[in-house]
C-alpha cells in the first residue's frame, strides 16, 4: 500500500505528464500551420490587432510552460502558470461566444475538431487537474516538512 | 530507479508523444478551401480556407461576408455549434 506522500507524488507526476503533452502538442500544432494560425488570429475578435505578435508569443509561452514541468523545483510555478493560462483561455472563449460577432473556426491540431462547448469542457478539466496538482503538491510538501 | 524514470523517461516520452501526435493530426487538419462574394471583386477565396461545417444555424463569416464551400456559392458554411 503506497504512503500518502507517494500517492500524491504519482498523481502530481501524471498531471505534469498530461500538461507537458498538452502544451507541446498545442504549440507544435500551431507552428505547423503557422500561416493558417496567423490568419485565424487576425480574424479573432479582441486580439486581431496583436495577431503578428501573438502568433509567436502563444506557442512560445506554451513551450515555456512545458519546460517548467521538466524541473521539479519549478513544478508549483508550472502548475500555477498552467492554471492561469487555461483560465485566461477559457474566459477568452466564453467572451467570444457571448460578445464576438465572428467566431474563429479553428485552433490547431485535433483540438480544432472540438465544438466550443466541448472545448470549454476540455479546458475546465485541465483547470481542475492543475488545481488538484497544486493541492496535492502542497500536501506532499507539508508531509515532507 | 523510480526517480530516474519520473525525471527523465516520463518527460522524454511526453515530448515525443506530443510532437508525434501534432505531426500526425495536423496534416489531416488542413482547412478546406472556402469562398465569399465580394461585391466589387466577385467570388474570392477565403485566405487560409475554413473548417466551418456545412450544417448549423449561424453563418460562418469572412469579415462581413458569409462564406461558402464552393465557387458557385451554393453550399453555405456555418459556425460549429
Amino acid at each position: 500500500m503506497a504512503t500518502p506522500k507517494i500517492r500524491y507524488q504519482i498523481i502530481v507526476n501524471i498531471i505534469s505528464f498530461l500538461f507537458m503533452v498538452l502544451w507541446i502538442y498545442a504549440a507544435t500544432s500551431k507552428l505547423l500551420i503557422y500561416e493558417e494560425f496567423q490568419i485565424q488570429l487576425s480574424k479573432s475578435p479582441f486580439v486581431s490587432k496583436y495577431s503578428p505578435q501573438l502568433v509567436w508569443i502563444i506557442p512560445l509561452t506554451e513551450y515555456i510552460l512545458a519546460g517548467l514541468f521538466l524541473f521539479s523545483k519549478n513544478l508549483i510555478t508550472a502548475l500555477y502558470s498552467s492554471f492561469s493560462f487555461m483560465v485566461l483561455f477559457t474566459l477568452y472563449i466564453v467572451a467570444i461566444l457571448n460578445f464576438g460577432n465572428s467566431i474563429p473556426c479553428s485552433c490547431g491540431g485535433i483540438i480544432a475538431q472540438l465544438s466550443w462547448k466541448e472545448h470549454i469542457l476540455f479546458n475546465v478539466t485541465f483547470i481542475l487537474l492543475a488545481f488538484i496538482g497544486i493541492v496535492f503538491l502542497k500536501r506532499k510538501k507539508r508531509i515532507q516538512s | 530507479m523510480k526517480s530516474t524514470f519520473f525525471k527523465t523517461v516520463l518527460p522524454a516520452f511526453a515530448i515525443l508523444l506530443a510532437v508525434g501526435l501534432s505531426f500526425a493530426t495536423t496534416t489531416e487538419n488542413i482547412s478546406a478551401p472556402a469562398y465569399y462574394n465580394n461585391p466589387v471583386l466577385g467570388v474570392q477565396p477565403v485566405p487560409g480556407g475554413s473548417d466551418c461545417p456545412e450544417n448549423g444555424t449561424i453563418e460562418c463569416m469572412y469579415g462581413e461576408f458569409p462564406i461558402y464551400a464552393d465557387e458557385g456559392l451554393s453550399v453555405k458554411l456555418f459556425i460549429r455549434n
